[in-house]
C-alpha cells in the first residue's frame, strides 16, 4: 500500500496522489513484480480511514485491486507480447483513467449528501 | 515474376505479404510459403528450389536489426511470428508498382490516419490537458505512459518505436501545414495548428527530463522470445 509501506527497493514509503490510478507501477516496481494499491484514491482513502483495515469492505477493495493488476500484467507481460502491444496498452491506459475518474465522482457525490446519483 | 529482377529481396518480400494480406495479419510461416511460391528462385531451398522453400532467407528479413520490421519499417510485429503491412510497407509496395496517381492518393489517406490516431491520442490525453490547464507541475508517469502509449513494463524497442511513431506523426502534419494550411483537423473533432505541434515538442522535452529515470530503465529492457529482460 501507497504512503504506507517501503518497498525493499526504496528507502522510504511510495507516495502517490489522489490523480495517480487506483493500482500503479513505477518501471522499478515492474522490474520487482510490486503494484501498489493508491491509498491516496478517494476510495481508498474512504474505505480504509471509515472502516479500517481489519474490515470485510477494505478486505474486498484488496481483493480487486490486486485482481485490476493480475489482469493489467496478464494483458501486457504475457510470451505473446509482441513489439506493437501499443493498443492494448492504450485501452488500459484509458481505462485506468476512466475508472480513477468514476471513482473520484462517486465518492464525491457520496460526500455531499450520503447518496450516489451519477448521471452521465 | 517482372518484379524480381529490379527489386531487392527484402522488397520481394514485401510485395509477397502486400499481394496476400494488403489489409489483415499474417504468420512467419505463411509469409515464408508465399514468397517461396511468388519467387521460388529467391526463397527455395538450395538444390530444391522449386520443390521446398528455405526458412531461413525470408526470416533473416523480418527478424534482426537489419530487418523489414526494425530498418525499413514496413511489417510490424503483432505478436510472436505475427505481422502485418505497415502503412509505410503499403506505400513502399504501391510504389514499386507505380500505381496510378488515384490510388495513391487514396493510400496517402490511409497514411494519414495512422498518425492521425497517433496525435488524437496525444492531443486528447491527460498530459495534453495538463499542459493547456498550466499545471505541468502535475505530470505524473502515468501521463508518459499515455502521452507515448508505453506502460510501466514496456521493453526498450516498445518505447522507441512509440518515440518515432510521434516523431513521424509530427513532421507528417508539420509538412501539411507548412504547405498553406494554417490548421488541420483529427477526426472531425480535434483542430491542430503548428503552435500546438510546437508545444506538443516542449512537452515531449519536458516529460523526457522530468521521466529520465524511469525512462532509462525501459530503455534498457530488451524483449527476447515475447518476454521482457
Amino acid at each position: 500500500m501507497s504512503e504506507i509501506q517501503t518497498a525493499w527497493y526504496e528507502t522510504e514509503p511510495k507516495k502517490l496522489t489522489p490523480d495517480h490510478p487506483l493500482v500503479y507501477q513505477d518501471p522499478v516496481d515492474a522490474d520487482n513484480n510490486v503494484w501498489w494499491i493508491n491509498l491516496k484514491s478517494p476510495m481508498a482513502d474512504y474505505i480504509y480511514n471509515r472502516h479500517g483495515e481489519l474490515s470485510e469492505v477494505w478486505l474486498v477493495y484488496l481483493a480487486e485491486r490486486f485482481a485490476d493488476g493480475l489482469a493489467e500484467a496478464a494483458m501486457t507481460s504475457g510470451p505473446e507480447r509482441g513489439l506493437e502491444s501499443s493498443p492494448i496498452t492504450n485501452v488500459l491506459y484509458d481505462i485506468a483513467m476512466k475508472k480513477k475518474e468514476f471513482v473520484k465522482r462517486f465518492i464525491e457525490e457520496y460526500y455531499k449528501d450520503g447518496q450516489i446519483t451519477l448521471n452521465e | 515474376m517482372a518484379d524480381a529482377k529490379i527489386i531487392s529481396k527484402s522488397e520481394m518480400v514485401l510485395l509477397a505479404a502486400y499481394d496476400k494480406w494488403p489489409e489483415s495479419e499474417f504468420t512467419a510461416e505463411e509469409l515464408v510459403v508465399a514468397c517461396w511460391q511468388k519467387y521460388p528462385d529467391s526463397f527455395g531451398l538450395q538444390g530444391y528450389s522449386h520443390q521446398y522453400p528455405d526458412a531461413n532467407i525470408v526470416y533473416r528479413h523480418i527478424m534482426g536489426k537489419d530487418s523489414i520490421v526494425k530498418k525499413q519499417r514496413w511489417l510490424s510485429q503483432k505478436s510472436q511470428k505475427r505481422y502485418a503491412l505497415t502503412p509505410a510497407g503499403i506505400n513502399h509496395a504501391l510504389k514499386i508498382r507505380g500505381v496510378d496517381s488515384q490510388r495513391a492518393e487514396i493510400q496517402q489517406h490511409r497514411i494519414d490516419r495512422f498518425y492521425e490516431q497517433v496525435l488524437l491520442r496525444v492531443l486528447t490525453g491527460s498530459a495534453w490537458n495538463k499542459l493547456k490547464n498550466n499545471q505541468i507541475n502535475d505530470l505524473m508517469f502515468t501521463d508518459a505512459c499515455g502521452f507515448w502509449s508505453i506502460n510501466p513494463r514496456s521493453s526498450g524497442e516498445q518505447y522507441k518505436a512509440a518515440r518515432r511513431d510521434l516523431a513521424e506523426a509530427i513532421s507528417t502534419v508539420k509538412r501539411y501545414l507548412d504547405e498553406g494550411n494554417s490548421e488541420i483537423t483529427l477526426a472531425s473533432r480535434v483542430n491542430v495548428s503548428l503552435k500546438d505541434l510546437n508545444n506538443l515538442e516542449v512537452l515531449e522535452k519536458e516529460l523526457d527530463t522530468r521521466f529520465k529515470d524511469q525512462l532509462n530503465l525501459i530503455s534498457r529492457r530488451s524483449v527476447k522470445w515475447g518476454k521482457v529482460t
